[in-house]
Formats: structure tokens, sequence, C-alpha cells
């Protein structure tokens, strides 16, 4: 008796039954469907949390952490002028260096006429604009010029219209607005950022020189680099790092953000969660798995008589535990699929809204109707066990 | 073909053993029309077990075909079920479920024949019992007699040696159950041996041979029935009452 002919049985069988052995793949569905859309949804998260974190320039950042004895010896260290202008050409004279990202920042005082607000005033230098662009909605972007001639020019976030104007209709686009006292005209408007957390405050892009010339301070407080082959980031932000606590005789006090070690941290607490929350989807598969197992008793109790007439038409023992098998995973199996279905679904329908990125992981669909075939057999066991052990005389008889 | 040795079958209940059959000597030849009597409990149906390998006999040996059968396994008996015997039960016992075609398939897809031959020889048996235009109906769609047929025909595709019959006009009106004698009759002439068992005399009367048991051993008719059905018996044209010396042993 082939395969075929016992998987074409068992469905003949299950439909015989619709609504029971829908209602017996319901616990299977739900766990199956529970585990796919946790565990996309946890993978498209993690990937828009990395993303936020780390940005997709593929650069890495330095940062100045001097040591508790260094900050003893020299209570005045000031953490704002950490990177000097030397440092930051010195950097750039490195072979592995392609770019280095410099930024200033400042909260300042913000006017229009009689409007005013506080604002983040970011002083970013010619490679910023290259290496993670701006998102412009209208007006331009800063240029070679500005940079190079102290442009009193400034692209400013889309909320900085909000925040300056009680009358929403004007656009500051063109306006020349007073940032810590002094003019600068508003050249450019970034798009409003996909933000996951929506803290994004306003801020004013301006000239590095020109951040330098209002605030009076020639401090960079952040510097990143891009390598020339994103392979050697580690390594060029390595070398700038020795190279700068050399030149200022500091110990280990630049060292370079690690983006990979905050992703992977990122990637444990997904982790992390995604098994707690898919632990408890797999109880509802144990549940699910034991209400095929109930019900399949059910049936193999009713079927008594047909057990009976098939082992006196010449079943074996095996073949009649093997239909009952069959008949239990095929429930788990379309269980598990129905399962898949609707995960798919949940997990598109939530990232779409969420604006995340589809994340649909393939192992977990395959790996999720594996074991719900393996809850089958694991609980189709024991009833079709109990059926091929039945006694055919007492089973002809049954009532 | 068939031969009992001193065949013993008992039980054991409650601590107890129930004898059922007590040392039974028996031959049936190939072709033979065999009825089995015996009133309620006499051990005819555990016989007919035996018979048809779905029970072993305690002691004493069965041979079938020359083969002891008495110590095959499980699974070598179904076998044997599935070439050598086709049952027909008094509740027709047809899966609800398939119709005819199907039902009738049954014991070839438990002998492993492919779909194809399957559809052909199971028309075909169908076709032998006068079924042919009732192919795809359910058995609740039948009437009794066409239900038995059915259950013949599924008795006879896998060509049996043996047909095995408990009761098999037990739940239809009289005249239905004569169409139904005769179908076997009429298989016992193309060479099918048939074994009834029954405990009415007009049905065993179709037989060339009649074995009686009585409290588990062969006996002769007279101890089994009574006069009247005795009568009867070898007077099958005589119409009397039905005889009612029991149902369906438990």
């Amino acid at each position: 008796m082939s395969i075929l002919e016992n998987i074409k049985m068992a469905f003949s069988s299950l439909l015989a039954h619709k609504m029971r052995s829908i209602l017996t793949m319901l616990g299977i569905i739900i766990g199956v469907g529970s585990v796919i859309t946790v565990v996309a949804i946890g993978q498209g998260g993690e990937a828009v949390l990395k993303s936020q974190f780390t940005g997709d320039s593929n650069t890495i950042e330095l940062f100045y952490q001097p040591s508790d004895e260094e900050i003893e010896q020299d209570s005045g260290i000031l953490f704002e002028d950490a990177f000097t202008s030397e440092d930051i050409h010195l950097i750039e004279d490195l072979p592995e260096v392609e770019k280095v990202v410099t930024t200033s920042s400042e909260s300042a005082d913000i006017s229009y006429r009689r409007d005013n607000a506080d604002s983040m005033v970011m002083g970013i230098n010619q490679s910023y604009i290259d290496v993670q662009g701006m998102d412009i909605d209208r007006g331009r972007n800063l240029m070679a010029s500005d940079f190079l001639g102290e442009g009193r020019v400034a692209v400013v976030s889309e909320n900085v219209q909000e925040e300056l104007f009680d009358d929403k209709e004007k656009d500051i686009l063109g306006k020349i607005v007073y940032v810590g006292g002094q003019p600068v005209e508003v050249v450019g408007v970034m798009n409003s950022e996909d933000d996951l957390f929506g803290l994004s405050s306003s801020t004013f892009y301006i000239p590095i020189n020109t951040w330098q010339s209002i605030f009076s301070k020639t401090s960079i407080t952040e510097v990143s680099i891009k390598a020339n082959n994103p392979d050697e980031l580690q390594t060029a932000g390595e070398k700038a790092t020795d190279m700068l606590n050399k030149v200022h005789e500091t110990d280990e006090a630049y060292q370079v953000l690690n983006m990979e070690e905050i992703a992977e941290g990122i990637g444990k607490v997904t982790n992390i969660m995604t098994i707690i929350i898919s632990s408890i989807a797999g109880v509802s598969l144990l549940v699910g798995g034991i209400g095929v197992m109930n019900i399949m008793l059910v049936s193999v109790t009713e079927r008594t008589r047909e057990i009976g007439v098939r082992m006196s038409l010449g079943a074996t023992r095996g073949q009649i535990m093997f239909q009952f098998l069959i008949e239990a995973i095929a429930l788990t199996m379309i269980g598990g699929l129905i399962g898949m279905g609707l995960g798919t679904s949940v997990a598109l329908i939530v990232s779409s809204i969420a604006g995340w990125p589809p994340l649909i992981s393939w192992p977990v669909i395959v790996g999720g109707i594996l074991f719900s075939v393996f809850i089958g057999v694991v609980f189709g066991l024991l009833p079709a066990n109990k059926a091929s052990r039945l006694d055919p005389i007492d089973s002809l008889r049954y009532e | 073909m068939i031969e009992f040795n001193h065949v013993v079958k008992s039980y054991k209940v409650a601590e107890q053993d129930l004898i059922v059959l007590k040392n039974i000597n028996l031959q049936i030849t190939k072709g033979e029309f065999v009825a089995i009597m015996g009133p309620s409990g006499s051990g005819k149906s555990t016989m007919m077990n035996i018979i048809g390998c779905l029970d072993k006999p305690t002691s004493g040996q069965y041979l079938l075909n020359g083969k002891d059968i008495s110590d095959y396994e499980d699974h070598e008996l179904a076998k044997v079920r599935n070439r050598s015997v086709g049952f027909v039960f008094q509740q027709f016992q047809l899966l609800p479920r398939l119709n005819a075609l199907q039902n009738v398939e049954l014991p070839m897809i438990y002998a492993g024949i492919g779909k194809k031959q399957r559809m052909q020889r199971a028309e075909d048996a169908l076709q032998k019992v006068d079924l042919a235009d009732r192919l795809t109906h359910l058995p609740n769609e039948m009437s009794g007699g066409q239900k038995q047929r059915v259950a013949i025909a599924r008795a006879i595709v896998n060509e049996p040696d043996i047909i095995l019959a408990d009761e098999p006009t037990g739940a239809l009106d009289s005249k239905t159950g004569e169409q139904i004698m005769e179908m076997f009759t009429m298989l016992n002439k193309e060479g099918t041996s048939v074994i009834l068992v029954t405990h009415e005399a007009e049905v065993a009367s179709y037989a060339e041979r009649t074995i009686f048991v009585r409290d588990g051993e062969l006996t002769t008719a007279e101890e089994v029935v009574d006069q009247g059905t005795y009568k009867k018996l070898i007077q099958p044209e005589t119409n009397s009452e039905t005889p009612t010396d029991g149902e369906e042993e438990a």
C-alpha cells in the first residue's frame, strides 16, 4: 500500500469531519503562526534598530574618553576640545582613510522676527555631506563654496519650520534667521526623517567654519571615519586612535566606537525577546499537539469497526498504525501550513504599518512546518498504536 | 484444504479458562459448500474466526492449503486473510464513507495492486453481483440486499480460496436472503469454497454439507436443532416458522 494511498485516505477522513479537523488544527495554526510572526517582527525590528544606531553610511566613530587618572591629573580636561583641526588633517592623511566626517554641535537660540526657539546647531564639514548625504526636500544643499567661504547659510530639519513659526503656512526657505545672534540664510529644508523614536529635534546644519565663527569655538565634537575599503574600517579607526593617543600623549583616551558591538548587543536583546515569545508560542504548539492526540484517540474509538473491517480485509497492524499516524501528521502539517500563511501575512501587515523591512525568515518557516510534522508524529503515535493493537474480532462487533 | 487437528480454543475469563472449542477435528475440501450450524454460544463463530485467520487456536493444528498457520505472526495472518479468505458479515461491514467501488477496492489496496487494475477488477466484481449500475453509490444509498452484494463483491475481488459468510442473510428479508444465497451457490459452482455460519436451517440447506457444533464440539444434527427445524433441514421445501434458537452470540 503506497504512501500516496495513505495520504489520500487521511485527507478523505479529515474532510469527513471538517469542523472537528479545523478546530483540532487551531492550536497548531496559532502556535506556528505566532512563532513565524514573532520571529519576523523581531528580525525586522532588529534590522531597523541596527540601522538607526549604526546608520548605513559605513563609517566608524571615534570618541574621547580619558581614564580616571588622567582626569585626576588634569581636572581641566575639556571633552569638547578633544579633536582639533590638526587632528582631523592628520587622520585624513592616513592611507586607509577616505574621508573624515566631523560635526560640532551646540544648542543655541534661534530667532526670526519675533518668534524664537531653541535648536541644535551642527557645524559640519564637506565630508559630512559626501558621506551621510542630506535628504533635501526643497531648496539646495550646502555647497563646496559655502564650506570654503564661511557661508552664512543653513540647511534645516523639517520641524524647525513648526517650532519657529506660529503660522504654519509660512515657508522658512529663503528667510534670514538669527542663530546665536548672527544672521544666517536658510537655503534648504530637509525631508522629515523616518525616525523610529520620534526623538529628532529641530536642527540647523551650517558649515563648520561658520559654526566656529558664530560660537567662537574651535572644538570638534564628533569624528567618524570612512575607509577606502569597507573591510579596513576597523583598522583605519584603530590607526587613527593610536595616532591621536600618541599626539596627545594620552594612554587610551581616544577610542573607536565599535558599532559591531552595539549591533551585536541589539541582536542579543532582540534574540532573547524572540526566544521568550517563541517559547510561549511553542507551548501553544504543545497544547495543540495534545489536542490532536485527543481527537485522534476519539477518532480511533469511533472507527473501531472500520479498523476491524480493514484488518479482516488484510490490513496489517503496521498499515493501520501508519494510516492513523499519517492522519495525525496531515492534521498538524495542514495546521502548520495555514499557520505559516497566517503568520507571514500578519508579519507583512505589521512591518508595512511600522515601515520596517519585511523580514520573513525562511529557516523559521521551514522549521515551523517541520516542527508541526514532528508534533504530528509524536502525538499521533499513541492513538495510532492504540488503533493497531485492536483485536479484529472485537472491533468487528463494536457498536 | 482446511484441516483442524485437535483444535482447542480457550479464553481466560476472570482467572478461569473458558473452553470454547474442545478438540475439534474437521476437514473441508476445496470447492465444498459447507454450513456450520449451532446454537448461540456453541463456538461456531470462534470456529469461523479461526478458519478466517482472525484468531489462532490455543492448541492443536489448523492447516490451510497444507500450511500450519497456528504459529503465524500477525502480519502473516493479515496476508492470508487478504489473499485466501473473503469475509461476508451479517451487518455487511461496508465503510460508510466509501462508495461501492471504493469499498470493493479495499482488499486490493492492501494487496498492493495498482489503481488502474483495482478499478477494473472492482468493476468486474460488482458486475458479477449485478451492481454495475451502483458503482458510485454510498452504502446508505443502497438497500440491505445491495449492500450485501457489495460485500460479496469485496469478498471475491482478490479471488480467495474460501468465502466465509457469517449469518449473511441475518439482516435481510427472506426474499433478499434467497437471492444472496443463490449468489453463494453460483460462486461455489465456479470453484470457490463457501463456508457459511448460521443458525438458520433454511440457510444451511443451501450447503452441500452441514457441520453441527454444540458446546464446542462437533455433533449430530439431532442434538443441535429441535425436531421441527431438523425436519425442515432435511426437507427444505416444507415451510415452518423460523427457528428461534438464539441470536448472534456475544
